[in-house]
């Protein structure tokens, strides 16, 4: 190979190591999910206001719940599928931070408010035993409000025949409204260490 | 030959117009397995009829077709990245560096290549394409979530198993050739 050819050749290698890694973030994000999910650990977002409607009919803002972490996901009640594993485990969750009422909240938001209203998101959270103090529901009735929140925290949802395909995962927000977490909503043991951490750190 | 011009110039323009565009990128199956391929296809046809001048300075820093294949590979590697894919559908920036890359960095390099390559190169190389598109495949197929969060899980799974047809429908092709007779050894020009 002559040095022309040897030349180009090593630009190329080195060019194309240096495209790949910066495409994936030095080969540690794949998919734009967990690109996401990187780029909030490293610069919180913060929360825009909105006017949330509860299960209860309340109107409801981010900002009563201050002081508190809030634990967020979002769902649609007519889900047939990831829904109701979200749902599972947001019980499971509440259950746990029992006695933490003043300190974390869980909300789940529909982002589906055409048909979501209180008495669907009432049935939803009966759907999973008795109505509990540190655990809503509730809906964004206004939908640039709604369209800013999803967007804001990174919620893709795709309208299809059965109702809708949506990146399910549970978004942690600390007292001060921002967004500084999105974690795996499978990973319960990391989700409440990181509420009881940002807790405990918001009180000292 | 000037049908090549023509005929790729009428595939890039089929597979960028914004009517055409937005229906290809529509739908999970169509982006990866149409208008990917387009693309790389207008560059592969248009790179065929370069001026012959041309094609001899890029041949003399592309010896063996080693330089432009190893663009080939990293380049499509990129565009194989589910997060990739997502970013060309939200930002008008990677969806013009995917319309200029995918000819310009793929389909041309590779023609201008693949007549040059060694036939053990030319092996890796679909070697390593056959892992790739059995990797991809397995992991459309088997993944419990969306990778591209602009696309419906449906569409990832089909997504999936026609990748894994193709692998195996390349592999069978292979496999036959293996049977296939040799062409008659050709002894006359001693």
């Amino acid at each position: 190979m002559t040095r022309r050819s040897a030349f180009a050749t090593t630009v190329i290698l080195l060019l194309g190591i240096g495209l790949l890694a910066a495409v994936t973030d030095g080969f540690r994000a794949f998919t734009s999910e967990t690109a996401r999910r990187r780029a909030i650990l490293e610069q919180p977002v913060a929360i825009p206001a909105a006017t949330l409607q509860s299960h209860t009919g309340e109107e409801l803002h981010l900002g009563d719940l201050s002081g508190r972490v809030v634990v967020i996901d979002f769902i649609f009640t007519r889900c047939p599928t990831i829904c109701h594993a979200l749902g599972a485990q947001f019980r499971d969750m509440a259950d746990e931070l029992r006695g933490l009422e003043s300190k974390a909240v869980l909300l789940s938001i529909s982002f589906d408010p055409d048909y979501d209203h209180p008495e669907q998101l009432m049935a939803y959270l009966l759907r999973y035993g008795e109505l509990r103090d540190n655990w809503l529901a509730a809906r964004i009735a206004d939908k640039r409000e709604l369209r800013r929140w999803l967007e804001k925290f990174g919620v893709v949802v795709i309208p299809t025949e059965a109702g809708y395909d949506h990146n399910a995962a549970v978004h942690i927000v600390d007292p001060q409204g921002q967004l500084v977490a999105i974690l795996d909503y499978e990973a319960i043991q990391q989700i409440l260490e990181t509420v009881t951490r940002i807790a405990s750190e918001s009180v000292s | 030959m000037k049908y090549r011009v023509f005929l790729g110039s009428g595939l890039f323009i089929a597979a960028v117009l914004p009517p055409a565009a937005a229906q290809l990128e529509a739908n999970l199956v169509w982006h990866v397995l149409l208008q990917l391929p387009m693309l790389a296809l207008a560059g592969w046809l248009i790179a065929r009829s370069l001026p012959a001048r041309l094609l001899g300075a890029i041949g003399r820093y592309n010896e063996y077709g080693i330089p432009g294949i190893l663009i080939v590979i990293f380049v499509s590697l990129c565009w194989m990245l589910p997060r990739v894919l997502d970013a060309a559908l939200e930002l008008p920036m990677v969806a013009l560096a995917k319309y200029v890359s995918v000819p310009l960095l793929v389909g041309a390099p590779l023609a201008l290549s693949w007549p040059h390559m060694h036939a053990i190169a030319r092996g890796l190389v679909w070697i390593e394409l056959l892992a790739m598109l059995l990797r991809l495949g397995w992991l459309y197929l088997v993944a419990p979530t969306r990778l591209c969060n602009n696309y419906v899980l449906g569409d990832q799974i089909l997504l999936g198993k026609l990748l894994l047809i193709i692998t195996a429908t390349i592999v069978v092709c292979w496999v036959a050739r293996l049977f296939a007779p040799l062409p008659a050894p050709n002894h006359s020009g001693t």
